[in-house]
Formats: C-alpha cells, sequence, structure tokens
C-alpha cells in the first residue's frame, strides 16, 4: 500500500532520514515509536505530503489514484485546522474541497460539538473528533494518526478507537499510528516499528515481539540474552532483553516474565536512553 | 474553498472599508477646528484613494494570513488541491474585489488616469502577494512592499527617460506610453519575484519557513541590486525630468 523508498529528508542541517526505506501493505495497522525527535512525526507528514522529501520516494498502491491525499486521512499532533472557521464552515469547507454531496455529523453531534462554536474553542479532544469526522467523510483508505490519543479525555478516547476499530474491521483500511501510550490501542496492532537514528531499529509483528522481549527479575544481569535496558532496586534488578529464546528459559537464573506492549516499547526506548 | 477565500477577502476589504468613517471625522474636524474649506466629497475622494491604496496592500500581504494565524498550513497542504489551484483560489477573488474598486473610481475624481494609477495599484497587489511569504512582521513587511512599490515607480519613470520619452511634456495625452513603460518595468521587477515566489510556493512544506527560502532570495536579491544599481546611475537624469 504504501512503499517507500530511499528515503532522505533533513530540516536544514539536521538529518532526519538518510536512505530510509519502508514498505506498508494494505490493511495493517501499524505502530511507529522511537524516542522523542526521532523522525515519528517527521515520518508520518512525509507519508501525508505535507513534508516534501529531499531524495528518495514514497509510492502508494494504484488505487490510491493520482493524487493519494484524496484517499489519506491525516490527523498531525498539532491538530491543524482553520481555527477561525466554525465547526459548521470547516465541514463545508472540507465538503467543497473533496466535492462530497454528504456529510455525517453523527459522532460531532454524539460528542456534544456544536456546529456553530468556533474550532479554536473546543478542547483537543473534541477537536480529534471534528478532525476525524472530517476524514472519514471522504472514506480514506490509509489513516495516519500522529500521538494525540493520550491528550484526550477517557470517554473521545473510546469514541475514537471505537471508530477506528470499527472501520478497521469493516473496511481493512491501513493505519498507522505513531505513539507512545500504548494501553488503549494494543489489541489493534499489528506491528510495531522502533525508529533508532533515523533508521529502523526493530520491525516485528506483535505476537513475535512479545515472544522474543522479556524482562528478566534476577540479581545479576542474565547471560545468554542481550539486555536492552535494566531497572535497578535495593535487593534486585529488572532486566529487558532481546532477543529472547524459549530454549534459553532453562539456562536463565531468575523470573521470566511477560510483557505488554508499553512495556516493552519502554524497555526498548529505556535502551536508548542508557 | 472558492467561498471561503470569497468571504477572506471581502472580509479585508471591509477592514480597509473602515478607512471610510474619515469622511465624517475629516468633515467635522474641519469646520470645527482647521476651517480648511474641505467640502465632502473631496474627504470622501481622499479616503477612496487611500481605501484604494489599503486594499492591493493588505490583500497581497494577507493572502497566508489564515494559515500563519491558525497553524493551517498543514491542513492545507493535506488537502487533494495543487499549488497552482491553492494560489489561483487566493488570487482571483482579491483581483476581481481590487479590479472593481478601481473601475468604481472612475465614477469619482479619486485620481487623473484610471489606467496608469489602476496598473500602479495593481503592481502594488502583485508586490504585497510576492513579498508576503518572505515577511513575519506585517510592520516590516508594509515598509519592504513600499520601498519595492517605489523601486518599481523611480525604475518606469527612469526607463522612460532612458527610452527617450519625457513623462512631464507629453502627458496625459501619452496613457498608452506611459501604461507600456509601467507594464515593460513591472514585468522586469515582477517576472523575476513572481517566479521566486511560485518557486518557493510551489514546493513549500510544513518545514519552517526560514528552511525554504533560499531560492526566493537568490532570485529577488540579485533582481533588487540590479534595479537600485539602475536607478542610481540613472537618478541624475530622473532628478532633473522632475524639475
Amino acid at each position: 500500500m504504501i512503499n517507500i523508498k530511499d528515503l532522505s529528508f533533513s530540516y536544514g542541517k539536521l538529518k532526519v532520514f538518510q536512505n530510509f526505506n519502508l514498505d506498508v501493505p494494505e490493511g495493517e495497522v501499524c505502530l511507529i515509536t522511537g524516542i522523542n525527535g526521532v523522525g515519528k512525526s517527521t515520518l508520518l507528514r512525509l507519508m501525508a505530503k505535507v513534508l516534501r522529501p529531499a531524495a528518495g520516494e514514497i509510492v502508494f498502491d494504484e488505487k490510491m489514484g493520482q493524487d493519494p491525499r484524496y484517499k489519506i486521512g491525516f490527523i498531525s499532533d498539532v491538530l491543524s485546522l482553520y481555527e477561525s472557521m466554525t465547526v459548521a464552515q470547516s465541514i463545508d469547507f472540507h465538503k467543497s474541497v473533496y466535492n462530497l454531496s454528504r456529510f455525517d455529523d453523527s459522532l460531532i453531534r454524539h460528542t456534544k460539538i456544536g456546529l456553530d462554536q468556533k474550532i479554536k474553542e473546543l478542547s483537543t479532544g473534541q477537536k480529534t473528533i471534528l478532525h476525524l469526522s472530517l476524514i472519514l467523510s471522504t472514506e480514506p483508505e490509509i489513516l495516519l494518526i500522529d500521538e494525540i490519543i493520550h491528550s484526550i479525555d477517557a470517554y473521545l478516547r473510546r469514541v475514537f478507537l471505537e471508530q477506528l476499530i470499527q472501520l478497521q474491521s469493516e473496511r481493512q483500511l491501513t493505519i498507522i499510528m505513531v505513539n507512545l501510550n500504548f494501553h488503549d490501542i494494543e489489541h489493534m496492532v499489528e506491528r510495531v516499528i522502533l525508529l533508532k537514528a533515523g533508521k529502523i531499529a526493530v520491525d516485528e509483528n506483535i505476537e513475535s515481539l512479545k515472544a522474543r522481549v522479556k524482562k528478566v527479575i534476577s540479581a545479576a544481569p542474565p547471560q545468554f540474552v542481550p539486555v536492552l535496558s535494566r531497572i535497578d532496586f535495593t535487593d534486585h534488578s529488572e532486566f529487558f532483553v532481546y532477543p529472547y529464546e524459549e530454549k534459553l528459559k532453562s539456562k536463565i537464573e531468575g523470573e521470566v516474565v511477560d510483557l505488554d506492549l508499553t512495556e516493552i516499547v519502554s524497555a526498548f526506548i529505556g535502551g536508548e536512553y542508557a | 474553498m472558492l467561498k471561503k477565500e470569497i468571504s477572506d477577502s471581502l472580509k479585508t476589504f471591509i477592514l480597509c472599508s473602515l478607512l471610510f468613517l474619515g469622511v465624517p471625522l475629516g468633515y467635522a474636524l474641519d469646520k470645527l477646528i482647521i476651517h480648511f474649506g474641505w467640502t465632502l466629497s473631496e474627504i470622501f475622494n481622499f479616503m477612496y484613494l487611500m481605501t484604494l491604496i489599503a486594499f492591493p496592500l493588505a490583500a497581497g500581504l494577507t493572502i497566508f494570513q489564515w494559515e500563519k494565524k491558525d497553524r493551517a498550513f498543514e491542513y492545507l497542504f493535506s488537502l487533494p488541491l495543487s499549488r497552482f489551484q491553492i494560489l489561483m483560489y487566493k488570487f482571483l477573488p482579491k483581483l476581481v474585489i481590487l479590479l472593481i474598486l478601481i473601475i468604481a473610481s472612475t465614477f469619482f475624481k479619486v485620481y487623473v488616469n484610471i489606467w496608469t494609477n489602476g496598473f500602479n495599484l495593481v503592481v502594488l497587489f502583485l508586490i504585497s502577494m510576492v513579498l508576503s511569504i518572505s515577511f513575519t512582521s506585517s510592520s516590516l513587511a508594509v515598509i519592504g512592499v513600499a520601498f519595492f512599490f517605489y523601486v518599481y515607480y523611480t525604475g518606469s519613470r527612469i526607463i522612460m527617460i532612458f527610452t527617450g520619452w519625457d513623462p512631464g511634456k507629453s502627458f496625459p495625452h501619452s496613457t498608452l506610453t506611459t501604461v507600456l513603460h509601467n507594464m515593460l518595468t513591472a514585468a522586469l521587477l515582477l517576472i523575476p519575484l513572481g517566479t521566486a515566489f511560485w518557486l518557493t510556493f510551489k514546493k513549500m512544506d510544513v518545514r519552517p519557513l526560514k528552511l525554504q527560502m533560499k531560492s526566493y532570495y537568490l532570485i529577488v536579491l540579485p533582481t533588487l541590486v540590479i534595479f537600485i544599481t539602475f536607478i542610481i546611475v540613472f537618478f541624475k537624469k530622473y532628478l532633473n525630468s522632475m524639475q
């Protein structure tokens, strides 16, 4: 669905990506993560075509048409909209650009957003829901969602995620998310990509990742398996190991514990800061 | 999008039209304090002229006002619109309002020659538009536009002298010649400036603007230097022709 070939991009002298390659197949729910400033949002912006690569290209599936932006829904972390407009004006504007004859505003009504309210008066959560409604009205094939879910309240987050899950099951959308908070989305994600210094450090299916990243609780560092990061306590330490193999279990001293997605990503990110 | 841009252009016009509040104020000032004997129509014509100058300046400089103010460039660039479409949607409504204002001015004695002054107002609008992306401060932008317009105006006078035509003697009968000289100067100035603007806007993305202005300055600054050199070399001749 999305094929990134030899992509290079920089902000002035700051090189973010050099010869970066990534392939995202149709219908995949993919999570991009990494430490702050590694280029997660930049990568999403490049896919959304609001940033232009210095070299290389991003190729979309033929069914996306000549201008893939018709079929890409992008919600950025800054929630860029015309804030001076009212909600109704914003809907009209979006409809006119995409030549839409109708607009399903049920999600907006459901979340008590007034059509006469100015966008700048809306809360972050309401803006996110409005943005999602605008995007979904165009029936996108690809959804690019930047780190926004954690900044909205629990109810709106549930509404937002329920919409995503419903769409994913109905229409096999390709969803690429950038996030550092995974509790809400763990059950949706199929693939995890960890960026490090402008390259892909980890690119694994979530089940495989859960099998290969473990926490070892022991007094000394475990042998036979590389340690990503560690947390020291007074009487013991927790070692996050990768790549772990089940056959090593008998050789490792200490308790081997399964991790959820948040802990796995924290382990990798902890290793970056170590 | 056109609807939004028409609405934005009308808002700019309404804002500039506030200058007409100066008509009753000026009249009251004259009657009560300064006693210059201004008539209502004289004050109205003056304020119309001020509006005619203010509108192209404001319309050009604020062409990306809402995108900058609302931080909506990211949203705008994510929409399936080509850069040419975006520019045309923004440019055409403002140009139409300006042309209506210029045509309407023929009903009043705002200035002597609609062709030359009307053309100069369109040039003012275009200069303001092409300079709009290079300034973050609006007061600096106004000074910048005024400077570029002075360069254009003086340049066109010097080109007239250079081509052996004396504007002082043949005016007002050679409107066509004046307009042709103005068009030549505008082309010499606006083609490079417009190219710089278009090349920058065509490739523009959501990176900080200062990282995207290299090609713009590489074209605009040499153009300005050439024009200023031209003016300095022939300025004495220009001053003599003014006397």
